[in-house]
């Protein structure tokens, strides 16, 4: 077994080891596109290295296509991370771009171009490599300038790419806002990167050594070289393995925010500004009759404003459900049911609602947040209740606050609600009975004039 | 409007390489995933024009997020909330014609100005705003729906229209139908609300630094 066979060896052993590490990898969660790529990888240099140990290659073509078929692996794990860097990568799921590279549109084109120049300059050096054949793997062996080129229009495209890829994750490790599992995620992988640059450098420097060096010197500096190639390979390996294992799962799950963005907040949106159009608008009669006969009614009554506003807010909705009818495309019933089982699904995820609060202070004139966000939904439940087009707690009407009673009380007074409906829905009499006096007082007051909220 | 002049080499591979991961997108999705079927703004392209704006991984709001589209745009964006006890016939003249903003151009002043009425609701308002924002992001206010001779059909069920690179934010041409347009400016206002409340939370900004 010569110099190049032993290397092959011990390169065969480190990935058929690595590769076993891999294949966990893909079989468990934390399995990805890249750690499939990876596996692979692995697996084919396995296999080729196995076969160059077993094997003893004769002639110079034999040897180039030998070189050839070893640093594919390679040169297809560095074009995947700089494609996948670009933002092209995977092809099939739409992965973004690295974060550091999404607005810079040149890097993004140079990093997309690995796709194309990678393969390209193996297809060149298999052309060169085949014209002027030498000794491409001979380990020790003093070698022609033919062996140089060929091996340098191989190595310095991946190397560059390589260590441009290794500089961008880097730089991705060292963002300020980044969570500390990323930001060591993306360390392992521009440590790994780096390492295969490294690789690629050796990889360069060898061949300049077996075709300048002389005699003695040329053994020893190739023989460490050696040495040095199987170290860069077990630590690359290691460090993709560390950075696929440091699996980040996000404190908030993308099919949330996704469903916050596209469908709550537009049918919210889309619910507000109609509620808003009926009442501004003056297409909804009687609103702004029964919010100052609601609003004095609640002082009677000793109600929070938080509580006041429920109750207006509630009149509101049934004022813009009723006014939709009209109008199939903005707010309907349907919808509006819809809309309540969104304002479920968010109202009930506290990690999400409590980070809606927090735009409050970023903004010039929000007032938005999670006790919005509850009220907008309490109100709504309220108002399809009062509708019959949604039932109340378990319990009925009767352990219902004052102010829904309110709510139902001004509603049927201008005419939103059936007055024979209300009667029926709110079975707390007592309640019911305290809520009109309140009510009534506050109408016979606006009559007279005697109250001035 | 201009028209762009057809883009060189190293303008094109891009451009052609997203074709080919939006044609491989679309022969998946026609196998059942019918929200992405369709041709409209991602939240991954959104989290890529938040980056260029230098707004990923923080916390903002429409104040922020209209300053720095503003200032990558070259133009000067206002939002003025129309403070309705002074100026009712405006809201209700808004409510009636069923609108609750509006943003206004001038090409001469390189000035956006967005009018919202003070007594929306709360997220009504918000919303409006960033729905205004995101024409401006989109390049909507440049679209000139006369010139249909300059219809581009990039796919035959959402057409586009032609708006220079350096009048919009957003990769891909603006919507050549006005419902598409809205449609696209909901979920760009959508995009923003959350993105703006949940700053480096946010799991499409942290996709970006999990590539692999």
């Amino acid at each position: 077994m010569n110099t190049f066979q032993e290397q092959s060896l011990v390169l065969a052993l480190v990935c058929l080891v690595a590769s076993l590490f891999f294949l966990g990898v893909t079989r468990s969660s934390r399995s990805t596109w890249f750690s499939g790529v990876i596996t692979m990888n692995l697996v084919a240099l396995a296999i080729i290295f196995g076969t160059f140990a077993a094997v003893e290659m004769n002639g110079e073509r034999a040897e180039i296509a030998a070189a050839l078929v070893s640093e594919l692996p390679f040169e297809a794990v560095v074009s995947c991370l700089c494609v996948a860097q670009a933002g092209y990568l995977p092809l099939r799921t739409g992965a973004p771009p690295l974060a550091v590279v999404a607005a810079r549109p040149k890097l993004r084109l140079l990093l997309a171009s690995a796709g194309v120049v990678l393969p390209g300059a193996w297809v060149l050096a298999a052309t060169f490599g085949f014209v002027w054949p030498s000794s491409a793997v001979q380990a020790l062996a003093p070698a022609p300038l033919e062996s140089v080129i060929f091996k340098w229009t191989l190595m310095v495209p991946a190397m560059l790419f390589a260590g441009l890829a290794a500089i961008l994750f880097l730089k991705a490790a060292r963002s300020d806002s980044l969570d500390t599992r990323l930001r060591f995620k993306n360390a392992a992988f521009a440590f790994a990167t780096f390492c295969l640059a490294l690789v690629a450098l050796e990889s360069a420097m060898f061949a300049g050594a077996r075709a300048w060096l002389p005699g003695d010197l040329r053994v020893a500096i190739t023989s460490s070289l050696l040495t040095v190639e199987t170290c860069l390979a077990i630590a690359c390996v290691a460090a993709f393995l560390l950075g696929l294992a440091l699996r980040y799962t996000p404190a908030i799950a993308v099919p949330t925010v996704r469903h916050v963005a596209t469908r709550w907040l537009p049918e919210q949106d889309r619910f507000d500004s109609h509620r808003w159009h009926a009442v501004v608008g003056g297409v909804a009669r009687g609103v702004v009759i029964a919010s100052y006969r609601i609003g004095a009614a609640a002082n009677r009554l000793g109600l929070s404003r938080l509580e006041t506003e429920r109750a207006v807010g509630t009149v509101q909705h049934i004022a813009a459900i009723r006014n939709g009818v009209c109008d199939a495309a903005k707010v309907t019933p349907q919808r509006a049911r819809d809309l309540h089982v969104l304002q479920s699904e968010v109202v009930k995820d506290a990690e999400l609602i409590s980070k809606l609060d927090k735009i409050e202070s970023h903004d010039l004139m929000s007032r938005f947040g999670a006790v919005h966000a509850a009220s907008l939904h309490v109100e709504l439940e309220a108002a399809l209740a009062l509708m019959g087009d949604v039932s109340t707690n378990s319990n009925g009407h009767d352990d219902q606050p004052l102010w829904f009673y309110l709510a139902a009380v001004g509603a049927s007074d201008v005419g939103l609600i059936d007055e024979r409906r209300t009667t029926t829905i709110l079975d707390n009499k007592m309640r019911h009975n305290e809520v009109l006096r309140a009510y009534t007082e506050a109408v016979t007051s606006s009559r007279d004039g005697s109250y001035h909220p | 409007m201009g028209v762009e002049s057809p883009p060189s080499f190293r303008g094109l591979l891009p451009i052609k390489l997203e074709q080919v991961r939006r044609w491989l997108n679309s022969s998946r999705i026609a196998g059942g995933d019918p929200t992405a079927s369709r041709g409209f703004l991602t939240p991954e392209e959104f989290q890529q024009e938040l980056v260029v704006l230098g707004l990923s991984d923080r916390q903002f709001g429409s104040k922020e997020y209209a300053s720095a589209l503003g200032k990558h745009l070259g133009l000067s964006v206002s939002i003025d909330i129309v403070p309705d006890a002074t100026h009712p016939l405006l809201s209700r003249e808004l409510a009636r014609k069923g609108v609750t903003g509006e943003i206004r151009y001038r090409a001469d002043l390189a000035r956006a100005q967005i009018i919202v009425p003070g007594s929306l609701p709360p997220l009504a308002l918000i919303f409006t705003v960033l729905h205004e924002l995101g024409h401006l992001a989109a390049g909507d206010l440049f679209v000139d729906t006369c010139q249909a001779s300059l219809l581009c059909l990039e796919s035959p069920a959402f057409p586009t229209l032609e708006v220079p690179n350096e009048r919009r934010l957003a990769q891909r041409a603006p919507f050549a139908q006005p419902v598409d347009r809205e449609h696209e400016a909901d979920l760009r206002a959508g995009y923003a609300f959350v993105a703006g409340c949940l700053g480096s939370e946010n799991p499409y900004a942290q996709r970006m630094y999990d590539i692999l």
